[in-house]
């Protein structure tokens, strides 16, 4: 029994490190025709208007519930000590550091890597893949490269607009609906949160773009077994990104604060 | 110099041998159809020909070149040379099908769009389509989609084109109009052809040539005459459709 848990634990393990290295060496290949020209502008800006442009009514909205739940949390704790004036500061750290760019990562995730994974998924099982082979055309070239590189571009975009949305709705809940003086709420929410705190957001972003598409797009790639094959890769893909984005949240943090 | 030449080709998967021992050579302008029973690797081995699968052992020679340890870079060189119509067409369906036939001229030469144009509507032309460059493919019946695939496979004026069960699920009227477009085909671009199918009748029509792949290996080759004279029982079993006989049904 024991044995048998052992095997199971190390079995998972080992798939683990061999699935990390192919989608690393992925990512390898990518960059190696990233820089084989021509650089397919036209199709780097239709996914940046995918991944992008059509995820930005789900970051405003997610953003700006997140923003307003953080407000009534906060308020409910610093009241306590009659600290309600740093509402802002909260909200404007917390948003810009934290869950701007985690929750962009993750909503972006849902929409865009998701539909990545089933899209190049099919395009495997119904041989559309094997198709841009003979036509001489490589698909990590095709397919892959533009997507990871608007997933790079647009993620710190729209990790923007998740973190001023957010600010927007936590003085909504703060000041218009909690009372909370509003040139206090704005003068410590300037005060304590600078310039670094927002661009370190960025950068996470920018690699959670890196991550979600670069994950779409290898459980797509290497999808097997008809429709079925299809639905498993894109789930497989939103769990795996989701679970990287935290993962590496973490660590980018502590690299870089 | 044969324009295709297959060396003692070998391909496992999972521990399953598929392919066991090939040898083949195929001259410029000949059409050669491989038959054999479905799961027997026909297909298998019509993607190592253009090098979407790698051997575990063997050699594959295009035009003399060996390709089975090319880079991806110098196998699309080569590629070039290739046209290839899969069993379910694999049309990208994001395109139309003016977008379809237009990919490889737009990613390979240097037409201008008008020229392009103007080379999509000859291609469909020549498989027998007209005025239909604005449809999706999935507007298309299945007959339509191949002609589709066709006119994409062969929108570079390939030295080779490639069939991967050409004719399968489409009714017997469909099935005598793709066979005839193959043999047109290979008498207006002088074309080296493979064709992979398990229709005999239709073999026995465009091939010049016939290979009967059987557990791995190809246990028969000829003429078309040759083959319906074959004294290879197996051979004998397959082509007249008999469920009894060396091969077993299971």
């Amino acid at each position: 029994m024991m044995a048998r848990i052992l095997e199971f634990i190390g079995q998972s393990i080992e798939d683990l490190v061999v699935e990390m290295g192919k989608i690393l060496l992925l990512l390898v290949q990518s960059i190696q025709w990233l820089v084989v020209p021509p650089l397919r502008w036209r199709h780097i800006l239709k996914q940046m208007e995918f991944v992008g442009v059509k995820s930005v009514a789900v970051v405003l909205l997610t953003g700006a519930f997140t923003g307003m739940v953080l407000a009534l949390q906060t308020y409910i704790g610093f009241k306590k000590f009659n600290a309600e004036n740093l509402v802002g500061a909260i909200v404007g750290l917390s948003m810009t550091r934290e869950l701007g760019p985690v929750l962009t990562g993750i909503m972006v995730t849902a929409r865009a890597g998701s539909a990545m994974a089933a899209e190049i998924g099919t395009m495997r099982v119904t041989e559309q893949i094997d198709a841009l082979y003979t036509l001489a055309t490589n698909p990590v070239k095709y397919l892959i490269v533009p997507r990871l590189v608007a997933g790079i571009l647009m993620l710190p975009f729209l990790t923007v607009i998740g973190d001023f949305i957010g600010v927007v709705g936590g003085y909504f809940v703060g000041v218009e609906l909690l009372g909370i003086n509003a040139v206090a709420y704005m003068h410590n929410t300037t005060r304590y949160v600078e310039m670094s705190d927002l661009i370190n957001g960025l950068i996470k972003s920018a690699f959670f773009g890196l991550i979600l598409t670069l994950i779409g797009c290898y459980k797509g790639f290497n999808t097997q077994g008809g429709a079925e094959g299809v639905g498993r890769a894109t789930t497989g893909s939103v769990v795996l990104s989701s679970i990287l984005i935290i993962i590496s949240d973490y660590f980018l943090t502590a690299l870089m604060f | 110099m044969a324009k295709i030449e297959v060396s003692d080709l070998y391909k496992s998967f999972n521990g399953q041998e598929v392919l066991r021992g090939i040898d083949l050579s195929v001259e410029e302008g000949e059409t050669l159809v491989v038959i054999g029973r479905s799961g027997e690797g026909k297909s298998v081995f019509l993607k190592h020909l253009i090098g979407l699968l790698k051997p575990d052992r063997g050699e594959i020679f295009i035009d003399g070149r060996e390709i089975t340890r090319m880079d991806e870079r110098e196998l699309n060189e080569v590629r070039r040379k290739f046209g290839m119509l899969f069993q379910q067409s694999a049309l990208f369906d994001s395109m139309t099908v003016g977008e379809n036939v237009a990919f490889p001229l737009q990613e390979h030469t240097k037409m201008s769009d008008r020229e392009i144009a103007e080379a999509v509507r000859q291609k469909l032309k020549l498989v027998g389509l007209e005025g239909v460059e604005e449809k999706m493919p999935d507007e298309l019946s299945g007959g339509m989609r191949k002609r589709v695939g066709l006119a994409r496979a062969i929108a570079l004026n390939p030295e080779i084109l490639l069939y991967d069960e050409p004719t399968t699920g489409l009714d017997p009227i469909l099935c005598d109009s793709i066979n005839r477009l193959i043999i047109d085909t290979r008498k207006h671009l002088h074309v080296t052809s493979v064709v992979i199918s398990h229709d005999i009748e239709g073999a026995y029509r465009i091939g010049t040539r016939i290979a009967m792949l059987h557990q791995g290996k190809l246990i028969e080759i000829g003429t078309p005459s040759q083959i319906q004279s074959s004294e290879n029982p197996i051979v004998q079993q397959f082509i007249q459709g008999k469920s009894e006989g060396p091969i077993t049904v299971n």
